[in-house]
């Protein structure tokens, strides 16, 4: 690997066309699945959202004690920012991500407006999915296993899907900058840090929480 | 991984990018960089699980972990007030704002009922919204504070019950202090030495007990109303609806 990278040409860090391909293929492979699971997680919140509705106290099997609780982040204010559950925008953004994967992953090329759109928007769900994850650690004191799985998903789903655009050139960058970035996917840098940052949420919530959260 | 790839690599830099091969260097490193975090946190958080018994945001007390029941009280903890032939078991935490207007359509109620002797009142406090009052557990210090003078002056158990009701904080808020709880209880006629004991938390794994009980028991939420051990039948929300429970026949 850093052999092939040692004899790369003046063009710098480009990759070989094959092995660039199938890295985006396991990058559309791996954005189909997390967006998937991050539908059924919608889904279920969803589906709470309106059990919870029709009965405030209602319980629901994630109610596993004070620290994991569906109900008590479910009942807040912030888990219906803009009125209507959250989940309701899982429920219609990540079907059209799941779509663009898998024609992704069939081998269509899609255009570069769409996949910079999708960027966008996905960037704006990410900023929402941790925004709703400081709240539940810090205000509401809550967490929810189906809201975690959301918020591991999107942060997948979002680094797999800015790999795609670097490996694609999709993303309007100034030359150094995406070279920076094809360094980095092709180190696998970005997926361990990714790795590093979920871990560090991880610590977090142990280190707030300790060990009720696992019962 | 590195070593091998190091020794089978020509020996020189590639001519006019020299930056190539330290560029690489510098990614192997930020590699092992990262993967070194990676490790640190992983054994971060194992530590962390391991280490804590149980997650505690408050100040611990001196009774921690202890269960110490408050006297007087019945096997199954059981907070007896009255001694009607009636029994209104009613379990409830006292940030709960469904069980604030339970109170407030049915105390009066249940006071004419004791007074009348016509029931006896079984009081069950839980404690499980803790996590509502920004991490000060008001739903633990208010139960163990009415533990406290069930143990100590039981004559007053009904009434600071009832005042804890009258000044119940919001969800979400942090709740009343130790020395307001004691306020509270002094009004109402409770003696300065029992309100003293408040803080101690002397009853407070007793109360952590009784709400695991009463989950396992069966309740699911507060307030729970039960009347001779049955689930009462009217609306708790109602105003004097409690007042049905009495001058009926058995069935």
């Amino acid at each position: 690997m850093t052999l092939q990278a040692a004899r790369r040409g003046a063009d710098g860090a480009r990759q070989g066309p094959g092995r660039a391909r199938s890295r985006v293929r396991g990058a559309w492979l791996a954005m189909l699945l997390w967006s998937a699971a991050s539908l059924v997680a919608s889904f279920v919140l969803a589906a709470e959202a309106v059990t919870l509705a029709g009965n405030q106290d209602a319980v629901f099997g994630c109610d596993i004690n004070a620290v994991v609780s569906c109900g008590t982040v479910g009942s807040s204010w912030q888990a219906s920012v803009f009125g209507f559950p959250n989940a309701f925008l899982g429920l219609v953004s990540e079907p059209v991500v799941l779509t663009l994967a898998a024609a992704g992953l069939a081998g269509v090329r899609l255009p570069r407006w769409m996949m910079l759109t999708a960027q966008a928007g996905y960037t704006l769900g990410l900023a929402l999915a941790y925004w709703l994850l400081h709240q539940a650690i810090f205000h509401i004191g809550a967490v929810c296993p189906w809201c975690l799985l959301v918020t591991v998903a999107t942060t997948f789903v979002f680094v797999e899907m800015t790999r795609i655009n670097v490996l694609e050139g999709n993303l309007p960058l100034p030359r150094a900058a995406r070279r920076f970035l094809e360094e980095v996917i092709h180190h696998r840098l970005d997926l361990l840090a990714t790795a590093v940052w979920l871990c560090g949420i991880l610590l977090l919530l142990v280190t707030r929480y300790g060990s009720a959260l696992f019962g | 991984m590195s070593t091998r790839t190091q020794s089978t690599r020509p020996p020189a830099p590639r001519t006019g990018r020299g930056s190539s091969r330290t560029n690489a260097t510098r990614y192997r490193v930020a590699r092992w960089v990262g993967i070194g975090v990676l490790v640190a946190l992983v054994v971060a958080v194992i530590a962390v699980v391991v280490r804590d018994p149980a997650a505690t945001d408050r100040a611990p007390r001196a009774a921690d972990g202890e269960v110490v029941a408050p006297s007087g009280v019945g096997p199954e903890g059981s907070i007896a007030v009255g001694d009607g032939p009636v029994t209104v078991t009613i379990y409830f935490d006292y940030l709960c704002p469904a069980c604030g207007a339970f109170e407030q359509a049915n105390g009066e109620t249940l006071q004419q009922l004791l007074l009348a002797e016509d029931v006896t009142v079984d009081l069950r406090p839980i404690a499980f919204l803790d996590h509502l009052s920004e991490g000060t557990e008001y739903s633990t210090r208010s139960a163990n504070a009415l533990a406290t003078v069930v143990d100590a002056d039981p004559d007053h158990a009904w009434s600071f019950h009832r005042a804890l009701y009258a000044h119940q904080p919001p969800e979400g808020v942090e709740g009343l202090t130790d020395d307001q709880l004691a306020g509270i209880a002094h009004d109402v006629g409770v003696p300065s030495e029992v309100t003293a004991l408040f803080a101690e938390g002397r009853h407070e794994g007793w109360v952590a007990q009784q709400t695991t009980r009463a989950f396992a028991s069966g309740v699911e939420g507060t307030p729970t109303i039960l009347v001779d051990g049955k689930p009462f039948a009217g609306d708790p929300y109602e105003a004097g609806s409690l007042a049905s429970v009495v001058g009926q026949p058995a069935p």
